[in-house]
């Protein structure tokens, strides 16, 4: 039993694409609106937006592996565009962002190692599915759980929340950066930014998900300074694991890329607008029932049996 | 068109004196595979020095699979065990003017009716429900196919068959090869080659990802800073 069947084929052929790398055709409409409906998710909630395209894809029949590689490259150019946009205005970290991306560059090496010996033994099929159940369904119930708290205190007491930062140890290798006034050891936001490199390499996901509450509720960063940092810092990143994946996977797919990429540029526009239009908690509380829906989906698609107990794929 | 100049071509051929000849003809010569490729038909062509029947093998080269086997593990249905398979081709089809029942196993063996012939492993009894899977999703996919009495006969003991190549064919030089059958015995064997090849584009990306990937990352890399700043330019957030 197949709970979601995606294959998109367009009526019109001249309206399809023939991805080389992926081995499969798919409409170029659906393609576009895919990439929109990532960049409308960015513009509005902040995110890369991979937990959303990277299982879509899957589910219209591109292999897990090409799916995640193509949208790490994607990622590269929605996360210029986000930086450039907060570098004119100055609100980058830029020494913070150098160093969790230090740390990105190793586990990028390290997701796209785990990627290859998932693809060399036949599961990413399955693997990669419970990864996204279990990291965006645990990330999408915390922020469930937050939001609503918020909402209920905020109806109790209309006093802000305070979050102390975290003491995080100052050695060995202290540094201070000064955008943030922040003096840390180097080891912490190199081993942030080594988690978010798994995460982009090995789910094709932007990590925004995660560093941003690490930067602003355990380093205590000024939110200004947050986004913009997180960008920079995810750009590099995924420049790396682009890198990686051509050269150990083989599996990135510059047509698919480039336009999931278009679509999303003119995605951000629109959910830029729209997130003026909703209120903090209600942004984020919309962004955990999304997050919860697709790892339910997810979650749903692999307790389904299988139409055929057998499956092939390319190694 | 092309059928009919073909046909006409075909009923011109001398047929005496060529005893056990078997001359194999296919059209269109190649197939592009493009944004618009849904599937396509080939038809081959085929004479001989007398009457007879007529085997036809098509064959891809070989494409790497790897098969794997779901198994229940608490709710979830995960990936079991698997098998890999390098000599497989992605493409394979048999089409017969004779029942197969009438072709002897050693026939069969000779013109490699399974395309598994050289994965020694899946002769092995445990691996045989990995065979039949195997072969079960490459016909679901209509890439392997067997059909017999589908090679018609023509005049001047010319046959014809058609073939049915699917969406997901894989790109390469095919193999064409026919056994002519003369009284039930072999008579003669010829053998064509057919291109599918992928569009420029796809043709020169494939190449690209698979032989120069460094190249290919550098590149992807750019594209993508390219379009990004072009999109800080034109579509700037705000």
């Amino acid at each position: 039993m197949c709970l979601l069947n995606l294959s998109v084929t367009a009526e019109d052929p001249a309206m399809d694409l023939y991805l080389p790398v992926a081995h499969v055709t798919l409409g170029m409409g659906s393609l576009l609106a895919l990439g929109l409906g990532v960049g409308v998710l960015s513009g509005l909630f902040g995110v890369g937006g991979g937990f959303i395209s990277v299982p879509l894809l899957m589910f219209m029949g591109v292999p897990p592996a090409v799916a995640i590689a193509s949208q790490s490259a994607q990622l590269v150019g929605s996360n210029l565009t986000g930086y450039i946009a907060y570098a004119r205005r100055g609100e980058v970290d830029d020494a913070m962002a150098v160093v969790l991306a230090s740390g990105g560059l190793i586990g990028g090496m390290a997701g796209a190692l785990a990627l290859r010996v998932l693809r060399h033994y036949g599961w990413t099929e399955t693997a990669i599915p419970l990864i996204f159940i279990f990291v965006i369904g645990c990330v999408g119930l915390l922020m469930l759980f937050e939001s609503l708290r918020t909402v209920i205190k905020r109806g109790l007491a209309r006093r802000p929340r305070v979050i102390e930062p975290w003491n995080f140890p100052t050695r060995p290798f202290r540094t201070y950066f000064a955008a943030s006034h922040l003096s840390i050891s180097y080891l912490v936001p190199a081993g942030v930014g080594f988690i978010a490199g798994i995460f982009v390499a090995l789910m094709g996901v932007g990590g925004g998900f995660f560093l941003v509450p690490v930067l602003i509720y355990a380093f205590g960063m000024a939110p200004r300074l947050v986004t913009g940092t997180c960008f920079l810092a995810l750009l590099l990143t995924s420049m790396v694991s682009v890198m990686l994946h051509a050269v150990i996977n083989h599996a990135v797919d510059p047509v698919l890329a480039l336009v999931l990429l278009a679509g999303s540029l003119l995605g951000t526009q629109m959910g830029a607008r729209l997130s003026t239009a909703l209120r903090g908690e209600a942004t984020r509380l919309l962004m955990a029932l999304l997050l919860i829906a697709v790892a339910a989906m997810l979650a749903l698609q692999l307790m389904a049996p299988p139409d055929d107990l057998y499956a092939l794929t390319t190694p | 068109m092309m059928r009919a100049l073909l046909l006409s071509l075909l009923a011109l051929l001398p047929v005496t004196g060529r005893a056990a000849a078997l001359d194999l003809f296919v059209a269109p010569r190649e197939m592009v595979l493009d944004g618009t490729f849904h599937g396509a038909g080939l038809t081959v062509f085929a004479t001989a020095g007398g009457p007879g029947d007529l085997v036809l093998v098509l064959e891809s080269p070989a494409a790497p699979a790897l098969l794997t086997q779901r198994k229940k593990k608490g709710v979830f249905w995960i990936t079991g065990r698997r098998l890999r398979l390098e000599d497989a081709p992605g493409y394979f089809a048999v089409a017969t003017s004779l029942p197969f029942a009438a072709l002897t196993p050693e026939l069969k063996e000779r013109m490699g009716f399974l395309p598994l012939r050289r994965e020694a492993q899946l002769a092995e009894a445990q691996n045989r429900a990995f065979t039949v899977a195997f072969l079960r999703l490459k016909q679901r996919e209509r890439l392997y196919a067997w059909r017999e009495m589908a090679i018609g006969k023509r005049p001047h003991h010319a046959f014809h068959a058609e073939f049915h190549l699917p969406s997901s064919v894989p790109a390469g030089r095919y193999r064409l090869r026919g056994f002519f059958l003369k009284d039930g015995v072999l008579a003669a064997t010829g053998e064509t080659g057919y291109t599918v090849r992928q569009g420029q584009i796809g043709f020169a990306l494939s190449v690209l990802v698979a032989e120069y990937p460094l190249l290919t990352g550098f590149l992807s890399i750019a594209v993508m800073l390219m379009t990004g700043l072009a999109g800080a330019l034109l579509l700037p957030r705000r």
